[in-house]
């Protein structure tokens, strides 16, 4: 069987939000924030442009509104960091790809910037609740969520600080356009083929292909390539207890459904040629 | 006359399947838009019970369907219809389907084409129809589709229709995805319920080309189809892709969960739980907490989002790819990056000019490039997680290649261009390093054959003089060379130039090739070839990885591989006639084979004259002095006296012996019989009889007329045969003999034995994956290997055969059982005896009833005794020979017309014939009501899959018929007068007939039938004069010459129970 790497389902960006929360000195407030959050009180979380806005529900009927930002990079702060990251196309290719580049935080550093805060304080919150401290339980609690949060989509990271990772790719992009000299090729006026009903060459009731060679005979795959490339489920704890465990549980029995399927697909094509 | 049609429905999730038929349109009563010719429930079931077309698994599954339909009409119980999970039914709710419509103007009147009619050039437009069918539910689809044969369509099986023949082909590639894992998990929401199913995926280079391939080969109909509420116009609701995507999901969701019933998923958390369970069971239905599914749904869709821009990336039409070059001075590999055009391989940007156009479209040679360096970028990032050192390279700003170690290259060329383009990138090797499966560039043998090995005898065993060296990716090596490479001990080597892959496995059987002794390598004539036909070849383990043939035997292998290279013979100057070019073509194609001792099968067409070529041939050899020994023919008992009379004709110089009969000689008087003649004749039911004679002579050669009579070689006939010994073996038949692979087989293994391998190994070999998968590669590699043994040529082609007249009178001598002989000589003696006694008017009636009495006999006695249906259909040559010829016939996709004077005879055959040939067939008489008569002829004529035969009474035939579209006319018995049969014949052969026409004149040998068929032939001025008037002149016969006439020639008798 594959071997899962489950440490993946912990990326960098989660554990460094984690280690945050960590460092914050109210320990039982934020046992208690943990409990919320785990017990299902964090009703609903949302990101609109650079800020996050979540309902938590608390000792009251009505939800408590808690709202949270980051300190937004500078257009100039941008311009630096996709500047550095043009340097380099590795940054460009995986965000493309859709994966977070791992040394993406070298980029910020390098301009004197962290995508991360370095201490909670840098994390603007506010809650509609009565407790005047700050985190109360209710921020906390949607501390603990963010955290899976990103390591569900890392690109959340960008957004708190002011630009999607379309927006991203587009100014990568406008970078390399104004670096480059581009020699303008007479530009052809051909249109793109038209696919159309009546213009792709075939009869319309007429079907008179063989059967493609490789799908004469059938052959099982070995290895079930596809749980390989995707890596253990991302799981986070509040979504599943113990989230690593049963992403593994989950892998595990997708990883022998797969093979079970590949073999009892074989059979069939060899039954089916045998009659 | 029935094909099934269906589709794919996408919104209803479940394949639709109706009949088509055909019926004439004047007699129907049809609501307006009903489709006229699908089939009704009622239609439908019976065609499902009397025809064994469709295999078992479909026609059970559609029985099944129509029982549970027919409780749903019936009994108008909807409630039914939701308590069936498998088979759902709704015949009421039928889709509209918009299909070629032929419409009448002046009429005002609209009908929709068959599609088995239909034509590109018709004039036609899309009208919708209604369309009554079956449902079958996604499982009950799978395994329809699946159980349909896969090959492409023969003419009689031709019930399926071309939309269902492409969704089963979709089928197997469903069955493909599973088999390679190409699947994923999904939770999806619609409205406020979340649903789990699988989902193919298609992230591969090779399926995202297989969908568009699919796409573009789809049949238009499949897009015509509209459910009711939707607005019947004519853009299609789904794409192509769409439609075919739908299809794959629903297969594969519903193939995995039959595969997983039973089983319980592991105890996972809420909602895992849940979500697992619902993608094994049979609801998709997820039951959690909705906020949870909403936030596992976002999971899963981070999890699955790389293989989302692979299936993009696998989708678009350029791809990020990657040429490996080998080095140029130093160790060191390159991998240039670029990109290459999905639909050509050979169209490839490299990265410089990419770096230089940041754009959003990029034109370039009438291509367009959407965003080129994001489409390169995401294919480097995609690589860059499955190859480190394209990863490193993107540290750069403009990372144009890579450089590899060699065995980083190696690795490369092994593991990761796999995977790079199962994953939709583009991988370019050098050719000399491609193709790691095929033989090509493996270390092998090359090989130069020269000439024969001197031999007294010539074959396919015959053992050939050659050189070997040997060679690899199209280089050959030296024993030094090789011996310098393996000390190199490195996996890729230059050799000239050229980078090749030394496998260590190939290097220890090279090794051990040197260690053997060279003298004891062999290669025969077989082998060559094999060779030259593109068979592959391992000699001492070592595959042939090139071959060569020069000089004499260069020669022999072109003209082996290309009949048209053959070198004409002169018409034999002791042939009685004139050959026609093809036919000299044909003759000398026989003599060639038989000096290199090699077994020839002549295929021509019926009609084009095989028995007159093989005539030729044996004159040849006769006059070049060449046979030694007699030969021997075997044919079916029927055409025996025919032979005989055509040898006589042709090649009077040949002296024939008929070996067949009651009287025939046996033992030491038949081998002294046997030596005075060139020609043995005999029938197949002979062969296994006399089988101790016959193997007591040496024979120059064994002859097999109708050689699809040892198609099954378990038959005593067929193993008979193999047991005589000869110098060279030759197979006439008249079928296309390359379609039928038994019949192919166990006639090519009478003819070259062993060559194309055990019956067993054919099987697996070729028989299989061209019947059931209809594989083109193995189809290929047969008709290759057989080619040369095999000369067909057809009527149609106008080409080889421009000289043929557009109507051919043949006239087939038929023998008499001793059935007939006994009915025939009791009836002649009897009457002649009352005619001699009565005179004037009452001895002209008696003449003309004993003619009739006569020529039912000759027809069958089951006619003359007036029994009511033919049991014994060996009492009667005619019969025995008809049936021959409308197999070869309809074995060509011919029509044909049987003409007879007695409509009783033609009510004994047409349940014979229908019963023997499995086809419908009509029969055309005086008591056929109008409107029979007229949908007869219309369905004869215009129904695409209308009955190929129809038997007329000469007297119904005789006027204002119009059916062109056959091409055989039989004259099963006589009228005696040429007018009448010209009349009939002309029915055929009018104007529009596009065919050749044959007309067969049905003669019973040795009766009063040959008789007078003879004096027609001989004066055929006088004849008519004579004949002009009908039978009367008959009449007018005195009673000797009456006897002189009707006396029966014992010679005639076929009978094959007498010992």
């Amino acid at each position: 069987m594959t071997n899962f790497s489950f440490q993946s389902s912990r990326e960098w960006w989660s554990q460094r939000w984690l280690d945050l929360l960590d460092s914050y000195r109210f320990k039982k407030r934020l046992e208690r924030a943990r409990n919320y959050s785990r017990q299902g009180n964090v009703l609903s979380i949302q990101f609109e442009g650079a800020k996050v806005s979540a309902r938590v529900q608390g000792t009251e009927v009505e939800p408590y509104q808690v709202s949270l930002f980051l300190e937004p990079f500078t257009d100039e702060q941008w311009q630096y960091v996709i500047e550095t990251m043009s340097q380099r196309a590795i940054f460009a290719a995986k965000l493309l790809a859709g994966e977070m580049p791992p040394n993406i935080e070298e980029v910020f550093t390098l301009n004197g910037l962290s995508l991360f805060p370095f201490t909670l304080s840098e994390v603007r919150s506010k809650c509609s609740c009565p407790d005047k401290a700050n985190p109360c339980k209710h921020i906390a609690a949607v501390y603990y969520q963010l955290g899976d949060r990103f390591s569900e989509d890392p690109f959340v990271l960008f957004q708190l600080r002011g630009r999607t990772k379309n927006q991203i790719i587009d100014a990568l992009r406008e970078l390399r356009s104004a670096h480059q000299v581009v020699n303008p090729e007479p530009l052809s006026l051909q249109s793109a083929p038209q696919t159309s009903l009546n213009a792709n060459g075939t009869s319309f009731w007429h079907y008179r292909e063989p059967l493609e060679s490789n799908l004469v005979v059938i052959a099982p795959s070995t290895s079930s390539d596809v749980l390989e490339i995707l890596g253990a489920i991302p799981l986070s704890n509040d979504l599943a207890e113990n989230a690593d465990n049963s992403s593994e549980v989950v892998m595990h029995y997708l990883n022998v459904v797969y093979q079970q399927v590949a073999q009892q697909a074989f059979l069939v094509a060899m039954n089916t040629e045998a009659s | 006359m029935t094909i099934l049609h269906g589709n794919w429905l996408a919104e209803k999730n479940c394949l639709f399947v109706w009949g088509e038929t055909w019926r004439s349109l004047g007699g129907i009563e049809a609501s307006l838009d009903d489709h006229p010719l699908v089939m009704t429930p009622a239609e439908l079931d019976e065609w499902l019970r009397k025809s064994d077309l469709l295999p078992q698994v479909s026609r059970n599954l559609l029985k099944t369907l129509l029982e549970d339909t027919a409780v749903v009409s019936s009994g108008r119980n909807r409630k039914r219809k939701n308590s069936q999970a498998n088979s759902v039914v709704e015949i009421e709710r039928s889709p509209c389907v918009l299909l070629p419509t032929y419409s009448d103007k002046q009429e005002g009147s609209a009908y929709p084409i068959h599609s088995a009619a239909f034509s590109l050039e018709s004039n036609y437009s899309l009208k919708p129809w209604r369309v009554q069918g079956l449902y079958l539910e996604p499982l009950a689809a799978f395994q329809f589709l699946t159980s349909l044969p896969l090959g492409t369509a023969h003419q009689e099986d031709e019930y399926l229709g071309g939309d269902l023949r492409f969704w089963s082909h979709v089928a197997r590639w469903s069955l493909d995805l599973l088999s390679r894992c190409k699947l994923l998990p999904t939770l999806n929401q619609s409205d406020d319920a979340f649903a789990a199913s699988w989902r193919s995926l298609l992230d591969s280079a090779v399926d995202a080309s297989r969908l568009e391939k699919f796409a573009k080969v789809m049949p238009e109909v499949c897009l015509a189809y509209r459910s009711e509420e939707e607005q019947l116009n004519s853009t299609s609701p789904s794409s192509p892709q769409e439609l075919l995507l739908s299809f794959l999901d629903s297969m594969i969701d519903t193939q995995i969960r039959a595969i997983l019933a039973g089983t319980t998923p592991p105890n996972a958390p809420s909602p895992l739980r849940e979500w697992l369970q619902a993608l094994t069971t049979q609801d998709q239905k997820v039951k959690a907490v909705p906020n949870q599914l909403e936030r596992l749904a976002a999971v899963l869709n981070a999890w699955t989002a790389p293989l989302q821009y692979q299936i993009n990336q696998a989708r678009s039409s350029f791809r990020t790819c990657f040429r490996l070059h080998p080095p140029e001075t130093a160790n060191e590999w390159t991998l240039a990056y670029g990109l290459q055009a999905a639909n050509d391989a050979e169209f490839v940007v490299d990265a410089a000019s990419i770096w230089s156009h940041p754009v959003e479209e990029w034109v370039i040679s009438d291509r367009t490039i959407v965003e080129p360096q994001e489409t390169f970028l995401k294919g480097l990032g995609l690589a860059s997680r499955m190859f480190g050192p394209v990863g490193a390279s993107l540290e750069q700003q403009y990372p144009t290649s890579c450089h590899l170690t060699p065995l980083e290259a190696y690795d490369f060329i092994k593991s990761i261009a796999p995977r790079f383009t199962d994953s939709g990138l583009g991988v370019i090797l050098p050719p000399s390093l491609a193709e790691r499966e095929g033989w090509a560039n493996r270390l092998g043998l090359k090989i130069r054959a020269v000439t024969p090995r001197k031999q007294k005898e010539l074959g396919l065993q015959s053992l050939l003089n050659f050189e070997w060296e040997l060679a690899i990716g199209g280089q050959t090596l030296s024993k030094a060379e090789f011996d310098r490479l393996v000390t190199l001990n490195s996996p890729l080597v230059e050799i000239n130039g050229e980078w090749v892959e030394l496998r260590s496995q190939d290097i220890k059987t090279a090794q051990t090739f040197f260690a053997s002794r060279k003298e004891k390598l062999s290669l025969s004539l077989e082998d060559a070839l094999r060779l030259s036909t593109g068979d592959s070849l391992v000699i001492e383990k070592l595959p042939v990885v090139n071959f060569e043939a020069t000089g004499a035997l260069q020669e022999l292998m072109s003209a082996l591989t290309n009949n048209q290279a053959i070198a004409l013979l002169p018409t034999p100057k002791s042939f009685q006639g004139e050959l026609r070019p093809y036919q000299v073509r044909g003759f000398s194609w026989l003599a060639f084979l038989e000096r290199w001792n090699l077994g020839a099968c002549l295929a021509d067409d019926m009609g084009l004259g095989k028995t007159i070529q093989f005539i030729a041939f044996m004159l040849y050899q006769k006059e070049q002095e060449v046979l030694e020994n007699p030969t021997l023919l075997v044919c079916p008992t029927s055409v025996l006296g025919n032979w005989e009379r055509e040898v006589k004709k042709f090649g009077p110089q040949l002296k024939v012996m008929l070996h067949h009969g009651d009287k025939r000689s046996k033992g030491k008087a038949f081998i002294a019989a046997v030596r005075k003649h060139d020609l043995v004749i005999t029938s197949y039911a002979l062969i296994h009889r006399d089988v101790k004679d016959l193997q007591s002579v040496t024979w120059q050669g064994i002859v097999l007329d109708e050689a699809q009579n040892i198609k099954n070689p378990e038959a005593k006939q067929s193993q008979s045969i193999r047991q005589l010994e000869s110098a060279f073996r030759i197979a006439l038949t008249g079928t296309p003999v390359e379609n039928r692979l038994q019949e192919l087989w166990s006639i090519l293994d009478f003819l070259n034995p062993g060559y194309l391998g055990a019956r067993q190994f054919f099987q697996r070999r070729f028989a299989m994956p061209i019947e059931r998968y209809g594989d083109v590669d193995s189809l290929t590699q047969l008709r290759s290997l057989v080619q040369p043994f095999i000369l067909r040529r057809v009527k149609t082609d106008r080409d080889i055969i421009q000289d043929l007249p557009e109507k051919q009178e043949i006239t087939e001598f038929c023998g008499i059982s001793s059935e007939q002989a006994t009915l025939y000589q009791q009836v002649v003696e009897n009457s002649l005896a009352e005619i001699d006694a009565a005179e004037g008017l009452q001895r002209r009636g008696m003449i003309l009833g004993l003619l009739v009495k006569l020529k039912q006999i000759c027809n069958h006695p089951a006619q003359f005794l007036k029994q009511n249906k033919i049991a014994e259909p060996h009492q009667s040559g005619k019969l025995l020979r008809l049936v021959e010829m409308l197999e070869e016939a309809l074995s060509e996709g011919d029509r044909a017309l049987i003409f007879t004077q007695f409509a009783e005879w033609g009510k004994l055959l047409q349940p014979y014939l229908q019963q023997q040939l499995q086809r419908e067939i009509f029969f055309l008489y005086g008591s056929t009501s109008k409107k029979q008569r007229e949908e007869m002829i219309d369905r004869f004529q215009h129904d695409p899959q209308g009955p190929p035969i129809m038997i007329l009474s000469l007297k119904a035939g005789g006027v204002g018929l119009n059916l062109t579209r056959a091409n055989h006319v039989f004259h099963f018995d006589r009228w005696w007068n040429p007018a009448v049969e010209n009349q009939a014949t002309d029915r055929v052969f009018r104007i529009g007939q596009t065919r050749n026409v044959l007309v067969h004149k049905f003669v019973c040998s040795g009766t009063l039938e040959e008789k007078i068929h003879e004096m027609i032939e001989s004066k055929k001025a006088l004849a008519e004069q004579v004949v002009g008037a009908g039978e009367q002149w008959l009449t007018e016969l005195d009673t000797n010459q009456l006897r002189n006439l009707l006396v029966l020639d014992r010679n005639a008798v076929i009978d094959e129970d007498a010992e």
